[in-house]
């Protein structure tokens, strides 16, 4: 595609190429579904793993949040924007999933001394966002490990940015005094 | 005038680059030199967002990933299909059960007057006739027409 852009000289726009991809999907196209799925998985996969912290479950939702988007592709006003669309999908599938979840009663230690590789700061980090609400919880890594802006966190979030301002603040602050708790931070 | 610890810690759980203006970097940079109990604050909430980045899963799809959504959309129509047609295939069953039902009555009915008219033949009618076929008896009154 970015070739034939070259060689038509007309400027590659891969929001086209994607507003495409939906028209033909539409259309019962299965191939065209299929590339929006290799499009749009690694994000999807990536931000459920933050997000729900199961790699597991991720894969699960990623795949649901195509079956949903597939099934809504009606209401979907702009196909450039299919991306958004399943991305907020997708987020909203894992706040369902945190919500149904019970609160696992797991108790803070202190982090071994020797607990000081990625994988245990991943661990410890896990735990700790279980603690967190989910709603709280998703903002924090959208901001954090996704680097959203506040715009998109909120449009994804279905929320106004003043309400993502305050729950950042909000998921901070108890994330902090969480990380201290369990680190026995001393500085 | 709202307390100065509080306004610093409101300032640094938020994003400097999008929330603060040049009188609140100032207010920042002095009150972190002057306060260590805030500095020490602003540390922790550092050192604890640090570790959120590095906390990201690096995982990737399954190779299969694509083939497992179009298998459950499969099973997916399929349910829905299922939900559809399920209400119609338990309202043809029920029908022809009924059917089943009536015809086996229709069938069967001849059968069970046979002694009625066995005894109506052996028994004389009120009107002292031996009449082979008491039609009031089994029929009633034709619809329609009147007794009189
Ligand atoms: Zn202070």
């Amino acid at each position: 595609m970015i070739r034939q852009a070259i060689q038509t000289g007309v400027a590659y726009d891969p929001k086209q190429e994607e507003a495409a991809l939906v028209y033909k999907t539409r259309e019962g196209e299965d191939a065209a579904f299929r590339a929006l799925i290799s499009r749009h998985r690694m994000r999807l996969v990536r931000t459920a793993s933050n997000i729900l912290r199961d790699p597991v479950e991720a894969e699960d939702v990623a795949q649901e949040s195509f079956l949903k988007a597939h099934r809504e592709l009606h209401r979907l006003r702009d196909d450039r924007a299919f991306g958004s669309f399943i991305y907020r999908i997708c987020v909203r599938l894992c706040v369902d999933r945190l919500r149904v979840k019970r609160a696992e009663p797991s108790t803070l230690e202190p982090a071994d001394d020797s607990a000081s590789g990625v994988v245990e700061n991943r661990l410890l980090v896990e735990k700790l966002l279980n603690r967190l609400p989910p709603d709280l919880r998703a903002t924090l890594v959208l901001r954090e490990m996704e680097q959203l802006s506040y715009e998109e966190v909120a449009n994804i979030m279905g929320v106004p940015v003043g309400t993502v301002r305050s729950r950042l603040h909000t998921a901070r602050e108890k994330f902090r005094a969480l990380w201290v708790a369990a680190t026995d931070f001393r500085m | 005038m709202p307390n100065p610890c509080k306004r610093f810690r409101r300032l640094v759980l938020s994003d400097p680059e999008i929330d603060w203006d040049p009188a609140d970097s100032a207010f920042v940079t002095g009150h972190r030199s002057g306060c260590s109990k805030c500095a020490h604050y602003e540390r922790e909430l550092n050192t604890s967002r640090a570790a959120l980045t590095p906390g990201a899963l690096p995982n990737t799809p399954e190779d299969d990933f694509a083939q497992k959504v179009t298998e459950r959309m499969t099973q997916a129509q399929l349910r829905r299909q299922l939900s559809v047609w399920r209400p119609a295939l338990i309202g043809g069953v029920a029908a022809a059960i009924v059917v089943a039902a009536v015809l086996q009555i229709l069938t069967v009915e001849p059968a069970a007057t046979t002694p009625t008219l066995q005894r109506t033949e052996a028994t004389p009618s009120k009107s002292g006739g031996n009449r082979l076929f008491d039609s009031g008896s089994i029929a009633g009154p034709t619809p329609g027409v009147s007794d009189s």
